[in-house]
């Protein structure tokens, strides 16, 4: 089988997988050290403990990222977003 | 195992989907908190990278497809229950998401930034190939193609050699999401599963000197017959007992996370797997007339290939107790889950 999908593997780490696929899954995971990297990887994350507090600007900012063309201050983000083209497929 | 649909976001991202921008706020609001933490271990300290890397996987998740379909991340998300018959948790789906964006953003947008700081220090070769690698894109292949047009007399394995000291390099700096993609294009190179001659450990070779060539070869050709016997003795394990090998001497997982993918209760039931499967290589080692001290060396040649895959507990050693091995308790406290 091919590399499971992002929507595979951590339906697979909630285990919530039916039985036969979760098989096939395991599988690759087994002998694919990159699914198993990113498994092992996703698994870490769940883990994070730490919690610092969220600056109080970037909750600001997150609001901004619907606004289309925001009076921008230098080369935020929200002037990303407002590209037509998403940056990921310009580039490639 | 009891299933973990119902899941109070789902109705969430249902109107986000539907172009609700007051739901997309209190999905932002409520997830906020969870984004910066993990954006926090990738961000080294850096509170600026961190923002940058949250707006980024917000950024991502409004995203539209090729057809123009806005959030398309989330709506492959919803649609996952009838596509593969099982959608996880979000905060599960969220956190592998983000840290895929994370990757995106260190490789397009922050590498400029972050990484210069972390290759100042290889030499002239290694910083041509990262640059080839990592900002001027496309495969490895591409990069050897490029390089080789400006350094005719650049071998393949001087460039292997090269690409693969910078990686290591990188992953040192715990730099996560590089590293990975070190596994995500590498050729899944494994303990025999091609067959008979496939079987040798993973090879990432320091920078040696062509002298130290000739020696390797021979402790790789001992290596690779040592290798053999335990693919082989690995084999006569039982499935379920062999899957846990695999995945733990292997892939480097920690028991925790073995235990999630077997669909284990606990982690007991790994290190009881992995004593048993200990027992009986043990066991069909000596029968082959193996030398244990060798097929140690082997095996610690693997978990050194292995070590350089941050895990949170280790079970790389085979050979290393003959009684289960204590259960090592290094989880944060209050962790996220
Ligand atoms: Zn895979």
């Amino acid at each position: 089988m091919s590399c499971p999908s992002a929507e595979e593997l951590s339906a697979l780490y909630d285990g919530v997988v039916p039985r036969d696929a979760a098989r096939a899954l395991r599988e690759h995971l087994s002998t694919c050290p990159r699914c198993a990297q990113e498994f092992a990887t996703l698994h870490r994350l769940l883990k994070v403990a730490a919690r610092p507090a969220v600056p109080a600007g970037l909750a600001q900012r997150a609001r901004g990222l619907t606004r289309s063309s925001p009076p921008g201050k230098s080369i935020r983000p929200e002037q990303r977003l407002s590209r037509q083209k998403p940056r990921s497929l310009s580039r490639r | 195992m009891p299933a973990r649909t119902a899941d109070r976001p789902i109705a969430l991202i249902e109107q986000v989907i539907r172009g609700d921008e007051a739901a997309w706020h209190t999905l932002v609001e409520s997830y906020l908190g969870f984004l910066y933490a993990l954006a926090w271990r990738y961000a080294r300290d850096d509170e600026d990278v961190a923002e940058e890397l949250v707006l980024s996987v917000l950024e991502g998740l409004r995203r539209p497809d090729a057809e123009g379909r806005s959030f398309y991340r989330l709506r492959r998300y919803l649609e996952s229950l009838a596509r593969i018959g099982a959608r996880s948790r979000f905060v599960t789906w969220l956190a592998l998401v983000a840290k895929n964006l994370f990757c995106d953003w260190f490789r397009e947008q922050g590498g400029r930034k972050v990484l210069p700081k972390e290759i100042e220090m290889l030499d002239a070769l290694d910083r041509e190939i990262f640059r080839a690698v990592f900002w001027e894109g496309g495969t490895e292949r591409d990069a050897w193609e490029r390089l080789r047009a400006r350094r005719p007399d650049l071998s393949p394995e001087e460039f292997e050699r090269h690409l693969l000291h910078v990686y290591r390099h990188l992953s040192q700096r715990n730099f996560w999401c590089v590293y990975q993609d070190l596994l995500r294009r590498a050729p899944a190179r494994v303990l025999g599963d091609g067959g008979p001659g496939e079987g040798r450990p993973l090879d990432v070779p320091g920078a040696e000197r062509p002298d130290q060539v000739l020696e390797r070869s021979e402790v790789e050709a001992a290596a690779r017959r040592v290798a053999e016997v335990l693919e082989r003795a690995i084999a006569t394990l039982p499935p379920v007992t062999r899957q846990v090998v695999r995945f733990a001497w292997r892939q480097g997982l920690s028991g925790e996370a073995i235990a999630r993918a077997m669909g284990f209760r606990n982690r007991q039931r790994v290190y009881d797997e992995l004593a048993r499967a200990r027992r009986r290589i043990r066991a069909y080692l000596r029968r082959a007339g193996v030398d244990l001290d060798e097929a140690r060396q082997v095996q610690a040649d693997i978990a050194d290939a292995w070590a350089k895959i941050p895990a949170d507990d280790d079970l790389s050693d085979p050979f290393s107790a003959s009684v289960p091995m204590p259960l090592k308790s290094r989880e944060p406290q209050g962790g996220a889950r």
